[in-house]
């Protein structure tokens, strides 16, 4: 808004009103400058206002969205998206005033109602340049806005405000609350509900697979089955009905069965392999186990073949391998040629590792000869503090010795493949093989024989499908009304080191190393989803579902659960009774049965 | 009166310095005014209107209540020529406008020439009285020299002098004999004002002005020239953007089917006002703004002259009369329907 020089001003007969006068470029810039200060003063505070009534409302919604998950008791409601909702609702709504803010002729307006200046603002910005009055006009506006307080601006706390700290309160206590546990449904008369809480992870087992080994879709599966396994044991936790959960661990195993049979669709290949490994004595027991799919024992035969003494054995179990695995390729590109390639990349670098391992065991069982008096080495023969030390000190070291030589001598038949299944050396094994060896032999060894118990990929992911697949049999039992198995300790343990699994691995051949004696059994390996479900905690009213009630816990600081929740009826109890409860047994008997056709 | 306030205001920056000294001359004009016409400070207030804003007026009012002595009053303290014309059923237009009339020599015989015999309309401040009287197409003689200052004689036209206002009067109660001014004609009179019957203090204040002392006689408190002034600061009233368009949100409200009309509106106005009536509205605001000293009119100017701007504008169906609906109390309702702050949300919304 510039003004020019009026010229029509100089035509002003004698008769016109007051003059236009041009007012000077610094006043009128001044002016527009004042003015759209002010105006951008107001906007701000109105646009802060409005993120105030905008954070105010959205605490609103927040702390009804709080309140309303706490009183329905969704555990898995995201909670902390109601408070993220305040601060979303504020930007949204400073955002929305700022862009939809009213524009400056607006704001002189409301200033002149604010100020009651009769419009003077308005008409000082909107007087046109020829105007006479334009000049004083301004100077008018701008005394008046001089004069004006903060009161005269739009105000930034309005009342409605004050709710925020109490809204905001609210939301942040109910989202700190625990959520009340979800109210059971009243279950169908005769029907059971579960509830166990405390179970450790079930799909554990499988997340010990190495997911770098897989191709994508592979990948998907065990996420998806990972997936589904989590989820019914958040379902479990909160409470499920019987039939329901008897369902699903019916789905759950007949997907790992599938898993656990990968050559249902490579028959005509697996036959080729077999037949081809067959044919040659040393890989017979190999080609059984490859035969009935249990991969486990394939790797472990496999393993134990390339690590034969004999070289001339190695090779040829090298060569069988390989053509075991080429007319598989030939009869079709699927799993069993796969595995077997997997196996061929394997037995070279296992029969290198075993190469060295029994480098170092001989080593190894030169140093753990019984030392003559005169060769123990002083740090040894030397008592730690005066003559009394000395006897406890001979002790260790001779315990140490012992132990090591124990290893030595199991580790001698596992490569010998007398021992059934390879087991790592145990931690008092390592650390005796510390103190014994030095340090270079032990770190290699260490090593050595960490790369040589590698399972195959398949080999692992098959027995991470079978622990699960135990684990979820275990919970069936118990579901029907067994007490818990593998409650005591040796008990699991024992059975953990059991060789390795299958449909049929009870057919499989024992090793004379395994007739009962714990002498030189690997200690018991961590399997917490085992462990786990062998001390679940039950709730006491696990098997109350003859009477028909539910039942929930009440912890401390969780409202009580009102007495309407249990008249509703939960949709999966139909579906509970869709798939009755099959013995695992009777599965497994069926299974067989039909392999075998 | 001399050294008048207005005549000095050479440049816009003394504006500011001289509004004073204008307000004055307009407060001394109003208060001189009131002294003759005791007890009708709003009449008063709006033939000051009128007078600033350069427009006509229709005094609409009982017999005896002051109505020509004002008029004469105003014309004589603005030191204007005053013209009075009685209307009468037999008035002719020519006798208003007046004719050529044939020169006669000194011989008492035609001289073929002719020449303008003025009419009563040659005036700066004319008083219609009792206007309705007049048959209609004495009452349209009127239109051209209203709207356009200006008469046509003989097929020659006339410029009226300079400052021209008429002052018209008409009696409501006496309608027997009498014309009603159409819609064109009434439209033409800038304001319609009231001239109410005086409250009993005032009716005795009056009667004791009138019947103890002589009155003096009124001294003219300006010129012509100082009415023009006066006329042309008036023009220069700036009028912010909203409150036209809130001077055209009423205007537009009369309308029976207009979303803001009231339901006395809707049912019982026959049409809206015309946009000379928005005008109307937008000149007497400029006027009463330059009144109470401000350089711009205000959404309350607009709030105060509208009744006076259209109660002659509105017209009531015959409904209306029956039920004795007035424009006023239409109007009354309108500006309690339509207020600024409405206009604050309209106004934003349309400005985008």
């Amino acid at each position: 808004m510039t003004r020019g020089p009026n010229a029509a001003s100089h035509e002003q007969s004698e008769l016109d009103g007051p003059r236009a006068v041009a007012p000077p470029a610094s006043d009128s810039s001044s002016f527009e400058r004042r003015i759209t200060q002010e105006c951008t003063k107001a906007r701000v505070r109105q646009t802060l206002s409005a993120a105030l009534s905008g954070a105010a409302f959205s605490a609103l919604i927040a702390t009804l969205f709080e309140a309303g998950s706490w009183l329905a008791a969704a555990a898995s409601a995201p909670r902390a998206l109601a408070l993220a909702l305040i601060a979303l609702g504020s930007a949204t709504s400073a955002l929305v005033a700022w862009m939809r803010g009213p524009r400056l002729s607006e704001h002189l307006l409301k200033f002149d109602r604010r100020l009651g200046t009769l419009e003077v603002l308005s008409a000082a910005w909107e007087a046109p340049t020829e105007s006479a009055f334009s000049g004083a006009l301004r100077a008018r506006a701008l005394r008046l806005l001089d004069q004006a307080q903060a009161a005269h601006l739009p105000r930034v706390w309005r009342k409605r405000h004050w709710s925020i700290p109490l809204l905001v309160a609210s939301a942040v206590t109910l989202a700190l609350i625990p959520v009340a546990s979800v109210p059971l449904p009243m279950p169908l008369a005769g029907a059971k509900t579960v509830r166990w809480q405390h179970l450790e992870d079930l799909a554990a087992p499988l997340g010990r697979i190495n997911l770098a080994s897989l191709g994508e879709p592979e990948r998907q599966h065990l996420r998806d089955l990972v997936a589904r396994i989590t989820a019914l044991q958040s379902e479990l936790s909160l409470g499920l009905p019987e039939a329901s959960l008897q369902s699903e661990l019916n789905r759950l195993q007949d997907t790992l069965s599938a898993e656990l049979k990968p050559f249902t669709d490579d028959a005509e290949s697996l036959h080729a392999a077999v037949a081809a490994l067959s044919y040659e004595p040393l890989t017979e027991r190999a080609a059984r186990a490859l035969e009935r799919g249990d991969l486990k024992a394939f790797d472990d035969e496999m393993r134990r073949l390339s690590s034969a003494e004999e070289r001339s054995a190695r090779a040829k179990a090298r060569q069988v391998l390989s053509e075991a695995q080429a007319k598989a390729r030939q009869s079709r590109a699927g799993s069993v040629s796969r595995i077997l390639g997997e196996e061929e990349t394997l037995f070279e670098t296992r029969a290198q590792l075993a190469e060295r391992i029994r480098e170092l065991i001989t080593q190894l069982g030169s140093e753990a000869a019984p030392p003559a008096p005169s060769a123990a080495r002083p740090s040894e023969a030397r008592p730690m503090s005066g003559s009394r030390n000395a006897e406890p000190a001979n002790t260790v070291v001779d315990e140490d010795r012992r132990k090591l030589r124990g290893l030595a001598a199991r580790l001698n038949r596992a490569l010998l493949g007398d021992e059934q299944d390879y087991a790592p050396p145990s931690n008092a094994e390592l650390e005796a093989l510390s103190r014994t060896s030095s340090p270079e032999v032990s770190q290699e060894l260490t090593q050595a024989l960490q790369r040589y118990g590698e399972p195959s990929p398949s080999a692992e992911r098959h027995q991470a499908m079978w622990d699960t697949s135990r684990a979820i049999s275990r919970l069936q039992r118990a579901l029907g009304g067994n007490s818990l198995p593998l409650r005591d300790a040796d008990t699991s343990a024992r059975t953990r080191s059991q060789p390795s699994p299958g449909p049929s691995s009870a057919a499989a051949p024992r090793s004379p190393g395994n007739n009962g004696s714990h002498a030189g059994s690997t200690p018991a390996s961590e399997a917490k989803g085992l462990q786990a479900l062998a001390q679940a905690n039950l709730n006491a009213g696990i098997f109350r579902g003859s009477s028909g009630e539910s039942f929930t816990e009440s912890p401390l600081g969780t409202r009580p659960l009102p007495g309407r929740f249990s008249a509703a009826a939960a949709a999966n109890e139909i579906q509970g009774v869709e798939r009755p409860a099959i013995p695992r047994e009777y599965q497994e008997q069926l299974s067989r049965y039909f392999a075998a056709e | 009166m001399g050294s008048s306030a207005v005549s000095d205001v050479e440049a816009g920056s003394d504006v500011e310095a001289a509004l004073p000294q204008v307000t004055d001359e307009i407060e001394r004009l109003r208060k001189a005014l009131g002294l003759e016409l005791l007890g009708q400070e709003a009449v008063v207030e709006q033939v000051i209107w009128a007078l600033l804003a350069g427009g006509h007026a229709l005094l609409e009012g009982a017999p005896g209540l002051g109505k020509t002595l004002l008029v004469q009053s105003l014309a004589r303290l603005v030191g204007l020529d005053f013209s009075r014309i009685q209307f009468t059923p037999d008035l002719m237009p020519s006798d208003i406008t007046g004719s050529e009339v044939l020169l006669l020599d000194d011989r008492g015989s035609s001289s073929g020439k002719f020449a303008l015999h003025k009419g009563p309309i040659f005036a700066h401040v004319v008083l219609a009285d009792e206007i309705n009287r007049a048959s209609p197409k004495t009452q349209s003689a009127l239109l051209e020299v209203m709207q356009d200052a200006a008469v046509t004689i003989g097929g020659q036209r006339y410029p009226m002098p300079g400052p021209f206002i008429v002052l018209g009067t008409q009696n409501p109660i006496e309608m027997e004999g009498t014309y009603p001014l159409p819609e064109a004609q009434l439209d033409r009179f800038l304001l319609k004002i009231l001239v109410m019957a005086p409250e009993l203090e005032q009716f005795e204040a009056i009667l004791m002005a009138t019947s103890t002392l002589a009155r003096p006689a009124l001294e003219p408190l300006m010129d012509k020239q100082q009415l023009a002034r006066l006329q042309a600061w008036c023009q220069q009233i700036v009028v912010p953007r909203a409150v036209v368009r809130y001077a055209a949100l009423l205007c537009t409200a009369t309308r029976p089917d207009s979303e803001l009309a009231t339901p006395s509106v809707k049912k019982h106005s026959r049409l809206g006002v015309s946009v000379r009536a928005g005008m109307a509205v937008i000149s007497a605001a400029k006027a009463r703004a330059l009144a109470a000293g401000r350089l711009q009119a205000a959404f309350d100017d607009v709030r105060a002259v509208l009744p006076a701007a259209l109660r002659h504008r509105l017209l009531v169906n015959f409904e209306g009369q029956a039920l004795g609906v007035t424009p006023d109390l239409m109007l009354e309702e309108l500006l309690d329907r339509v207020s600024p702050r409405l206009l604050e949300s309209s106004f934003a919304e349309r400005g985008r």
